[in-house]
């Protein structure tokens, strides 16, 4: 990003703006970022007034539309990991075909979504995946992706020049590659990304932290920084698809939970690479009080699905988030699409929001932590993120009382 | 070294850079010290530009 930045142009070519209650979001591909920006700021920019600056501006976090969308091209993948949290295996008999997709990306452009993050199972094994790239860019959709890396021919490469960024998954150096049950080699990975950088692609890895992990970060860190690595996002292991099999097994404990901020920020400061920690990890972050106003200048989010975030899956399902399986088929979406129960449910976490998350200083930012966690427990849609330290020790508290 | 506030361009609400291209969740930039700092520096100063050219076009 700091290399992009370095050779950046001083004036910055706005690549679209879309209107919001608040003023708007302005988007620039070149260094890539997307802006919230007031009312004012728009109409300095040129814009004139939107029917949306009706009421108040205050609430800057409601969006009218998400700014990315998830989309789970196929069910398939080779790889078949322990853990993998899709589920993944063989393609489902009633995936979404070409045409469909092409419809679904209509509607998200139609709403206003700038970004699409392409994932799977393994997005390399649809066939049409360039044409599906390709129409992406055509509309005005800056389609990015996810891969194992297992396999990066000269195609896929030509695939990966056409996208925003290509994170690759990576939670371990050489015999660490296994540690959360994926299967595959380092090595395979390795050699990806040579190629991809060598082709100039933007490249990052998602790196899921287990039990098996954390104490191996570091490892990580340092390999992305010495290849030249845009990012490193942490994702934290989730108790979905695969992933509840022998989830205790690689489920952080409460002390790594509570240590896994500090860790990461010292990886950062000490690495100077760009770090990202996923929504889930959110309760983790904020139990070490870092400063709100920071956390809100750097657009930091909770469990936001349904909001900034909408997923589907292969075969069309829709849902806030990819983590939380939604059950209704919902390819064509209209400007109502909030008030659909997949992501309303989501938009109603705070004003259902239970102890101690109700009084949680918190709790816009935060939302109440996981759902894919705090379902896989039993709670109900809006209960407390059961791993959250604050609610850990609410419910001890409670218990001793 | 010493974290420095993030200050942003009036009328700048936040600013998320870069993508997600992460299929599963939403990504967070941990405020790293100074590398982030630098990054959101950048963009702010772009930010200013692109108004600053904008009255600029106006006035011409
Ligand atoms: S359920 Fe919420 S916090 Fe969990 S991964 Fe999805 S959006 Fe993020
Ligand atoms: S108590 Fe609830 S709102 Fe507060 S940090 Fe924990 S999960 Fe988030």
């Amino acid at each position: 990003m700091l290399k992009t930045l370095r050779k950046r142009v001083t004036r910055p070519i706005v690549d679209r703006v879309r209107y919001e209650p608040f003023g708007g979001i302005v988007s620039v591909l070149n260094p890539p970022f997307l802006a919230w920006v007031t009312r004012d700021y728009m109409r300095q920019l040129g814009y004139t007034d939107s029917p949306l600056w009706k009421g108040d501006a205050q609430d800057t976090h409601t969006l009218s539309a998400p700014t990315e969308a998830h989309c789970s091209l196929t069910n398939r993948c080779s790889q078949h990991c322990s853990s993998c949290y899709m589920g993944s295996q063989d393609s489902f008999c009633n995936e979404l075909t070409t045409e469909e997709w092409k419809r679904f990306f209509d509607t998200l452009r139609a709403l206003g979504v700038f970004h699409v993050a392409l994932g799977g199972g393994e997005a390399f094994l649809r066939n049409d995946l360039l044409e599906l790239v390709l129409y992406c860019k055509e509309i005005g959709l800056v389609p990015n992706l996810t891969t194992h890396g297992q396999c990066l021919g000269e195609a896929e490469i030509a695939i990966c020049k056409e996208m925003g960024q290509v994170n690759l998954s990576l939670d371990g150096i050489n015999d660490q590659y296994h540690c959360n049950g994926r299967r595959g080699s380092f090595v395979a990975v390795d050699k990806s990304i040579l190629a991809l950088k060598k082709a100039d692609v933007s490249v990052g890895l998602n790196c899921v932290v287990s039990k098996k992990n954390i104490d191996h970060l570091t490892d990580v860190v340092e390999y992305a920084k010495q290849v030249g690595l845009n990012e490193v996002e942490f994702l934290k292991y989730k108790p979905t698809g695969r992933g509840t099999l022998n989830y205790t097994n690689y489920a952080l404990t409460q002390e790594m939970i509570r240590s896994i901020y500090p860790i990461i920020l010292e990886l950062g400061n000490h690495y100077q690479i760009m770090l990202k920690m996923d929504c889930s990890f959110i309760p983790a972050m904020v139990f070490h009080d870092p400063d709100k106003e920071d956390l809100e200048k750097l657009g930091v989010t909770g469990c936001d699905g349904g909001n900034s975030l909408m997923a589907i899956t292969a075969q069309g399902y829709a849902s806030g988030c990819s983590f939380v399986a939604g059950k209704e088929k919902l390819i064509t979406i209209n400007e109502d699409w909030q008030q659909l129960s997949p992501f309303r449910k989501f938009k109603e976490i705070v004003e259902n929001a239970q102890e101690p998350c109700k009084t949680c200083a918190h709790l816009a930012l935060c939302r109440c932590g996981c759902r894919a966690v705090a379902l896989y427990y039993g709670g109900a849609f809006s209960s407390p993120d059961p791993e959250c330290p604050r609610v850990v020790d609410y419910r001890s508290k409670e218990k001793t009382i | 070294m010493k974290k420095k506030r993030i200050v942003l361009p009036k009328g700048v609400i936040k600013i998320k850079p870069g993508y997600n291209p992460n299929s599963s969740s939403i990504g967070t930039v941990i405020y790293s010290f100074p590398l982030v700092y630098i990054v959101l520096s950048t963009i702010a100063a772009l930010l200013t530009a692109l108004l600053t050219s904008k009255k600029k076009n106006r006035n011409e």
